[in-house]
């Protein structure tokens, strides 16, 4: 098995920096996933299902608890194997219709195809996201789903900014622990305003800032990458947030609508992208050139982090002038997350100058509609 | 909106003393442009103008069930899961939607549909949501509307067509609102019935052939 950056890296330390503990809540919070995605909980009986990286097995235990006929468990870090069989069999003793294997998905073989196939938190960061969804999507029965996670420059803007201020804040400590520690203190107040945050604040930093692969190497992928990935066999049927409507007869939509479906999904995703940007709010839908100026500038600030974090070169002034652009676009339709980033950009300029822990302000409560997750129906 | 009006006017012109089949044909013959603006139709005109002109009770007397009536009867036991066509998102973090919160969804596609419910009168358009109150200015209108053609029928009598013009005049307006080009079909409509009244002569309905709105909506509802 050739293992990827993040297994090594979860591999590296040990971890499986993602839910631990089943508990009713989350039972009802998956529900309301499934019903944001078109998935009805009772068609899973007696139906196929592989999950694809499942962590510690916590989220396939509600999938089990509907009954499917097969229900099998793909992962390459052998820490979450161990976690999930020993989930499995805290929780199902008595249940047979489940197997645990240890495997890369591009490794897992392509035999017996699935009803329904779940890959959360998988797909964006990957070196090749596009044909890891292509390959994961093969697994799949014709007229069965897709559900996965999406991310994009946007979505992830606030958090790539907290990511790019742990790496240097943290920069000249060396022990792990340390890192995890400090972190945690440090984003504390951030974590306050959500609510339904399932992880631990130091899962959350060692998966969000420590990995800098997560943040720093990832192209993300966004819904649009998505349906151009899937474009061929697939189309967009739901997503969580939720923002497809479609005021078209279904009388009109015989014959081939692959084409219509994705295209009028694509058009919505971009005309939308600016409501990624920050949960608390939704604005109205904007021109799609605009987010797409939005987006670009999005990517310009994450790929000159990257760049920071390499060379260590003399790219901050950059960074803050184009987070000021960034600042002056979203003041056209969102006066409070303009705030925010230029609170962090202050905070930026602030730290450059002295190397002192800044205090981020209007920063803290500015999280974006970070995960996308989608489910694509596959028609062919 | 639509149906209902092409349903009036053709009660009206219809002659009651001849065969059923004769009438199934003139009507047929009345609405044959207006059938070719749907492409999609899967029915014969003749079934339709049976089961929608002829067939009186169904668009005089039936209460509807629209999606809001859906929600407050099925709200206790089901919740509101999609619909054709869709006019809902939900930008809410689904986390944030366990619990009891799960019954916000109710809520939440009620809301959705009030304030998309204009969007229902012209299948040809879409527009952006509007305020819940300037919608509920329409659907009253209709429903006082819907009474006032019930009365006409039971009762003809200039008064009761007056008001019913005055009431077609005023959703004129409130159309006029978000969409010209509907409100120009229900004028078109206006002037054809007062030609009627005043030539007893078939009308031409001009540039309301081609208005249908999105008459049917399909729901799904997940029993909780």
């Amino acid at each position: 098995m050739t293992l990827n950056s993040f297994i090594n890296f979860y591999q590296k330390y040990d971890v499986v920096p993602v839910v631990d503990a089943l508990s009713d809540d989350l039972i009802k919070k998956r529900e309301a996933l499934f019903y944001h995605l078109g998935l009805v909980p009772s068609f899973v009986k007696d139906r196929s299902v592989i999950e694809f990286g499942p962590g510690n097995g916590i989220h396939a235990l509600y999938t089990q608890s509907l009954n499917p006929s097969k229900h099998v468990l793909v992962d390459g870090n052998l820490k979450s194997v161990n976690n999930s069989k020993e989930n499995f069999k805290k929780y199902y003793p008595n249940d047979r219709n489940y197997d645990v294997v240890h495997c890369l998905i591009e490794e897992y073989p392509v035999s017996e195809l699935a009803d329904l196939i779940i890959c959360e938190g998988v797909i964006p960061h990957q070196k090749n996201p596009s044909k890891l969804a292509k390959i994961a999507g093969q697994h799949i029965k014709k007229g069965g789903l897709f559900i996965f996670t999406c991310h994009d420059y946007i979505s992830t803007f606030s958090e790539t900014l907290r990511a790019f201020l742990g790496y240097l804040l943290t920069q000249n400590i060396e022990s792990f622990e340390q890192k995890v520690s400090f972190l945690s203190e440090y984003f504390k107040d951030h974590f306050k305003v959500l609510k339904c945050m399932d992880r631990k604040p130091s899962d959350w930093v060692i998966d969000n800032i420590i990995n800098e692969n997560c943040w720093k190497s990832t192209k993300w992928f966004s819904i649009k990458d998505a349906i151009q990935a899937l474009k061929n066999d697939f189309y967009l049927y739901r997503s969580s947030p939720s923002f497809i409507t479609d005021w078209s007869w279904y009388k009109d939509l015989d014959g081939d609508n692959l084409e219509y479906f994705n295209e009028r999904s694509e058009k919505a995703y971009e005309e939308n992208i600016h409501n990624f940007l920050d949960f608390r709010f939704t604005h109205k839908a904007r021109s799609q050139y605009e987010n797409l100026k939005l987006l670009n500038l999005a990517k310009q600030i994450k790929l000159l982090i990257t760049k920071y974090t390499k060379d260590n070169n003399d790219t901050i002034k950059v960074i803050v002038d184009l987070l000021q652009q960034f600042a002056q676009n979203v003041s056209s339709f969102s006066l409070e997350t303009s705030k925010s980033i230029l609170s962090y950009s202050n905070a930026l300029i602030a730290y450059t100058k002295n190397k002192k822990i800044p205090d981020l302000q209007e920063f803290k409560d500015w999280w974006g509609r970070g995960n996308q997750i989608v489910s694509f129906l596959k028609i062919k | 909106m639509s149906e209902v009006l092409r349903a009036f006017l053709g009660y009206l012109l219809l002659d009651k003393n001849q065969q059923f089949a004769d009438q199934v044909d003139f009507l047929v013959q009345l609405y044959r442009d207006h059938f070719l603006e749907l492409k999609s139709m899967n029915r014969k005109p003749e079934d339709w103008v049976i089961d929608n002109i002829m067939y009186v009770d169904y668009w005089k007397n039936s209460s509807w069930f629209s999606i809001e009536d859906a929600i407050d009867a099925l709200k206790d036991e089901f919740l509101f899961y999609g619909s054709s066509p869709n006019f809902r998102s939900d930008w809410r973090w689904y986390k944030t939607l366990s619990g009891s919160d799960r019954n916000l969804f109710n809520s939440f596609s009620r809301k959705q549909y009030l304030e998309n419910v204009h969007n229902l009168i012209d299948y040809r358009y879409v527009f952006p949501s509007r305020e819940i109150n300037e919608n509920l200015k329409i659907l009253s209108k209709a429903k006082i509307l819907r009474k006032n053609i019930a009365n006409y029928i039971d009762s003809p009598n200039s008064n009761v067509l007056t008001h019913l013009i005055q009431t077609l005049h005023d959703l004129a307006n409130e159309i006029d609102k978000f969409s010209e080009q509907t409100s120009n079909c229900l004028r078109c409509y206006i002037q054809s019935l007062e030609y009627f009244f005043n030539n007893q002569e078939i009308p031409d309905l001009g540039g309301f052939k081609k208005w249908w709105g999105r008459g049917n909506q399909i729901v799904t509802f997940l029993k909780k």
